[in-house]
């Protein structure tokens, strides 16, 4: 028996060129810890620079950690890296999607899927334990996501999980997902298991995952982690006064209260009071459908769901009957932007039909089912604000033939009439007409149509980047960090680490202590809309925010809800522990690993993105190239300044000079803020160094 | 007890196998319905032959479970020092997807989380005559002197895998590691740490009353 | 008079009973049965029952009407505060305390909604018209209005908040914090 604890020590490689497979050894990336790092690993090894998505030299790696499945909190999450078909390099990404594939993964003894090639014909890959094969899918291509999964289940034990693609991505439109468990979608990459003619990936594990650790220090962890654990985004306050509560805040996810219930479950379930210590009501904190959908939401709740080893349970469940009018299941389940996204295509509001709030969340329960069946991605919700700038700017009447405009459904847009998303999914996923461009990208629909700047410099649209990506808890949280994490990617940063933080519910004095406590000084953090010019600490706040994430998409952890920067406990003076990862990272592995370790293993994750973007970018001008934030983040607010409380709009000079102090904590180039020969040799990627050298890519 | 008594039990317990997986429908909350109770052998409270009487029940709330399998993860991390959802002593992750029944076409609105989202962890029912207990061809499978809970006696258990095929509820299963067969021992970690209060122990004294309730 | 012990034990676990189902316990209650103290013993027999070992969750809030009491151990002071406020019936001091400390520490916006809920609960209409007086009122001037974009009315303190960094607070709150899931 192998001696490998937390990893399970194996690797796939799928083939689907020649149809073979290999097992390879996980702990040639150990230094990379897992999930997100191995994948950038792989790509930087293998994945010529210039590679386009849809391209059979692209590859697709589903990555799971050493923490994923052993039961660590929240340690559920798949990640998956590949190219981005709607960045306009096709820049390396990472997408992840909750549920239960990654644990299963581990269960059959895997750490990472990488998927190479291309099938000459559509096939399934089906994985039992180290039994691996490829699977006929002729009857499956073409189908929706929802049957694709119960077609493959049904074909393998019970138990089994599915990933799988919708129409979308067989279509390789750029904006489709991946998708497990109904209603966990990665998004982004899609497309590119439809250009490999795979359709989906099945897979049952029974073998167990090991920890190094002794049982009772592996509980006593458990302990701590479930005593500091918050709600949906660890806040750590409740929505209402509560008896146990010093705070409360309007727009916290702990949003329980005596009478505020699962109203289909059957008897309903009252989420009560959801005192912390109170194990088990941890689950019942958020009431995560009222929070998406508002009060009329409650009725139709069935319960709470989401991840493997998670009690938090954020995405919630509903039980519609009128969703059946539409041709729909009247069982729909998301979270967050699954609903708001499709909620936002209905750009001239919706249906005022029924009780309050019924219309906009029909209109986000059909969209939901629609877009999780056709596997269609949104770019952040960036996909209804791109269709609503092309429709009012006049745009879409003159690139869409008079024919096709004529034969969208207008009316029922104008009423509010979900129905309209019937259709509108439907082109999109199947490449219907030139409206479906919006399925291929904010930046290359901009493109094609030709957007003005008023598309780019107005904060109506939410553009962050150039390259065709929206904000994503930007400048409105915490100023200069916000800001300075929502560059650093190639799509939205998918980055919780400061919001928590700032969307806790703790007053500002405490949250500022806390991370003080973290950063080095309670300068890393302004009062909320009232921030101040930019100083080290808040480079070393984004900094420890990114790292984190990346640890966590490696580990796999869930960064909505990690680190556990604070906790709802008055008796800790609401301190959470941030050392909890790198705990579980050495019990799981045996490894023993300090936080900042852990945190360095995470700056080498990182920066290895950064010299994967340099790479795809050809250029060491990260400053200039990809770095830039659109114009309206300077220009909101003309009435008043920056720094001025009531305002979250940047300044030029100081944006320039947070992006220098960034560039300094990362060790990257202070002009160009591409990593430097010293960085990388530090973080052990000197063979990174090497071939950025010869490419000529390395800042001088 | 002879080979003949065995095989009819096993008969017994076998045709037991469709009432009770509707049986497993109706188990919700405290009220435990009198056809579940008559299904596990007590029918007849006072009626006690063979083994002792557990503790109580331990049931999975069906309206509680979200699916989290918490319970799988803490149940073998606790008893066995590692995760291993295969031998969990309770059982989730099976029923996750499309429910304890098979697939049919109707998974679009049957139990799962393709459906209409109804989760609940299969649990060990500390039968009053354990069909486990009955198959087993060593007696490894015994029960406590103080609780009355159902255990395997891992000294004498040979990993054969009868108790496994024997159980109506498939909720034992023989570890592939340590080739000991692996069943509920009401150790509660699993109702201790269920982040919906889904999983509940049902004392003893509520199941007599609810017999007595309905009788 | 019963042992001195068994008394502290009485009163102890009477006011956490209450606690626990989120009551204060108020002084007169304590000349009931069977506790029984007689009225002017009150204040005294709660002032030496929090000083004495195992009662340090006792705690003790002057109301305007009466005293009252509480367990620590299952609520907060600052709840324990709200709920003698709704109790001393000052409506102006429980809703302008509010949206003062909410301005101060947070510092937020108060959306009027919060007013409606536990253990506020006053009515809609009924909000309407203390907030009205209240705005009113000697004291109270530091209490303005804040309106999002979507008309919902928000209040704060303008002893710790401009108009405008109000007015950007109730907007977030309101409004962008929900386009930004």
């Amino acid at each position: 028996m192998s001696n490998i604890t937390g990893w399970a020590g194996k690797i796939l490689r799928v083939n689907l060129t020649d149809g073979t497979f290999k097992a390879e050894d996980t702990l040639k990336y150990k230094d990379f810890v897992g999930g997100m790092g191995i994948g950038y690993k792989v790509m930087w090894d293998e994945v010529p620079a210039g590679t386009k998505a849809f391209d059979p030299e692209n590859k697709i790696i589903f990555g799971a950690g050493p923490l994923t499945g052993t039961g660590a909190v929240c340690a559920g999450r798949t990640n998956i890296t590949s190219l981005l078909a709607s960045n306009p390099y096709n820049a390396v990404s990472d997408s992840h999607m909750g549920g239960h594939f990654s644990a299963e993964m581990k269960y059959a003894g895997w750490d990472a899927i990488i998927i190479e090639g291309k099938s000459p014909k559509p096939v399934w890959l089906k994985i039992e334990n180290d039994k691996v094969s490829l699977e006929d899918a002729r009857y499956l291509w073409g189908k929706g996501i929802f049957l694709t999964t119960a077609f493959v289940a049904g074909k393998m034990p019970k138990g089994a999980q599915v990933a799988a693609i919708g129409q979308a991505g067989e279509n390789m439109v750029n904006l489709s997902v991946i998708m497990n468990n109904g209603s966990h979608s990665a998004g982004g990459h899609g497309g590119v298991m439809g250009s490999k003619n795979i359709k989906a990936i099945g897979i049952r594990g029974t073998l167990p995952v090991h920890i190094a650790a002794d049982r009772r220090d592996w509980l006593e962890v458990d302990k701590e982690m479930m005593a500091v654990i918050g709600a949906n985004n660890n806040h750590v306050v409740p929505s209402t006064p509560q008896p146990w509560a010093e705070y409360n805040a309007a727009r916290s996810r702990w949003t329980a209260t005596d009478g505020l219930t699962w109203g289909a479950a059957n008897p309903p379930v009252n989420t009560g009071t959801c005192d912390p210590h109170d194990l088990n009501s941890v689950g019942l904190r958020t009431q995560k459908a009222v929070f998406d959908h508002g009060a009329v939401a409650e009725q139709y709740t069935v319960r709470m769901g989401g991840c493997h080893a998670c009690p938090i349970r954020c995405h919630s469940t509903l039980h519609i009957p009128k969703l059946e009018k539409y041709g729909l299941s009247p069982n729909v389940s998301n979270t967050c932007v699954g609903y708001s996204s499709p909620g936002g295509i209905m750009i001239q509001g919706h249906s005022k039909e029924g009780e309050e709030g019924e219309g906009t969340m029909m209109s986000k329960a059909v969209g939901a089912q629609l877009a999780d069946d056709y596997g269609v991605w949104c770019n952040y919700s960036q996909i209804g604000r791109d269709f609503k700038y092309a429709h009012e700017s006049g745009i879409l009447k003159k690139v869409l033939p008079q024919e096709e405009y004529d034969s969208i459904p207008w009316d029922l847009l104008e009423k509010g009439d979900p129905e309209f998303l019937v259709d509108f999914y439907r082109r999109i996923t199947f490449k219907e007409g030139e409206l479906s461009r919006l399925g291929e990208g904010a930046y290359w629909v901009a493109k094609a149509w030709n957007f003005g700047d008023d598309y780019w410099n107005s904060s109506s649209y939410n553009m962050w980047s150039k390259l065709g990506f929206p904000k994503h808890h930007s400048n409105e949280t915490a100023a200069q960090v916000g800001s300075l994490i929502n560059s650093m990617f190639n799509r939205d940063a998918q980055c919780h680490t400061h919001v928590n933080l700032t969307g806790s519910g703790l007053p500002i004095e405490i949250q500022k202590a806390v991370i003080g406590e973290v950063i080095g000084s309670p300068d890393a953090l302004d009062a909320p809309n009232s921030y101040t010019p930019m100083n080290e600490y808040k480079a070393k706040f984004a900094k420890w925010s990114i790292i984190r994430n990346c640890l966590h998409d490696s580990l796999t952890l869930c960064n909505w809800m990690w680190p556990m920067t604070v906790s709802p406990l008055k008796e800790r003076n609401y301190r959470g522990n941030t050392s909890l990862e790198s705990q579980y990272f050495s019990m799981a592995t045996g490894i023993p690993t300090t936080e900042a370790e852990l945190d360095l293993m995470g700056e080498r994750i990182f920066t290895l993105h950064r010299a994967l973007t340099v790479k795809q970018m050809g250029t060491v001008d990260m400053r200039n190239e990809h770095d830039p934030i659109c114009e309206w983040v300077y220009t909101i607010n003309p009435d008043m300044q920056p720094f001025t409380p009531g305002t979250q709009k940047m300044d030029r000079e100081d944006m320039q000079l947070a992006f220098t102090m960034f560039y300094k904590e990362m060790g990257w180039d202070e002009k160009t803020g591409a990593p430097t020969k010293a960085t990388l040799i530090r973080l052990g990627l000197r063979d990174v160094a090497a071939e950025l050298e010869k490419l000529g890519l390395l800042p001088n | 007890m002879s080979q003949d008594e065995k095989k009819g039990l096993l008969e017994k317990t076998s045709t037991r196998r469709e009432f009770l997986k509707i049986g497993c429908k109706s188990i919700a909350g405290a009220a435990v319905s009198m056809t579940v109770l008559g299904f596990l052998g007590y029918s007849n409270a006072a009626d006690v032959t063979g083994f002792p009487l557990s503790t109580g029940l331990l049931i999975s709330d069906a309206s509680r479970c979200t699916g989290c399998r918490r319970c799988e993860t803490i149940c073998t991390m606790f008893n066995d020092g590692k995760t291993d959802p295969y031998i969990a002593r309770v059982k989730v992750g099976r029923n996750y997807n499309f429910g304890r029944d098979n697939i049919t076409a109707a998974y679009r609105t049957n139990d799962g989380v393709f459906g209409n989202f109804m989760v609940a962890a299969d649990t060990c029912k500390q039968c009053k005559e354990p069909a486990c207990a009955a198959a087993c061809p060593v007696g490894a499978i015994e029960a406590q002197e103080k609780t009355g809970t159902r255990v395997v006696n891992e000294s004498k258990c040979v990993g054969c895998g009868a108790c496994a095929a024997a159980c109506p509820w498939a909720v034992i299963t023989v570890d592939g590691e340590t080739k000991k067969s692996k069943k509920c021992v009401l150790c509660y970690q699993c109702v201790k740490n269920c982040p919906t209060g889904s999983l509940k122990l049902i004392p003893w004294q509520e199941v007599k009353a609810a017999v007595r309730r309905h009788a | 008079m019963g042992d001195h012990k068994d008394i502290n034990l009485l009163i102890g676990e009477a006011i956490r009973l209450n606690t626990i189902n989120i009551k204060l316990t108020k002084a007169e209650d304590l000349t009931m049965e069977p506790i029984s103290l007689k009225a002017d013993e009150v204040t005294n027999k709660l002032e030496e029952l929090t000083k004495i070992e195992g009662y340090e969750d006792i705690k003790l809030l002057k109301g305007k009407k009466t005293l009252y009491c509480y367990s620590e151990k299952h609520m907060t002071g600052s709840y324990a505060k709200l709920l003698v406020g709704v109790e001393d019936g000052d409506l102006f001091a429980l809703i302008a305390d509010t949206i003062r400390n909410d301005s101060k520490i947070y510092p937020r916006t108060t959306d009027i909604k919060l007013f409606t809920k536990s253990p506020y609960n006053f009515k809609e209409k009924e909000l309407m018209d203390i907030l009205g007086q209240l705005m009113k009122s000697e004291g109270y001037e530091d209490i303005k209005e804040s309106r999002a974009s979507n008309n919902a009315l928000y209040l704060y303190s303008e002893l710790h908040l401009s108009k405008a960094y109000a007015d950007s607070l109730t907007e977030w709150i309101e409004v962008t914090s929900l386009e930004c899931p």
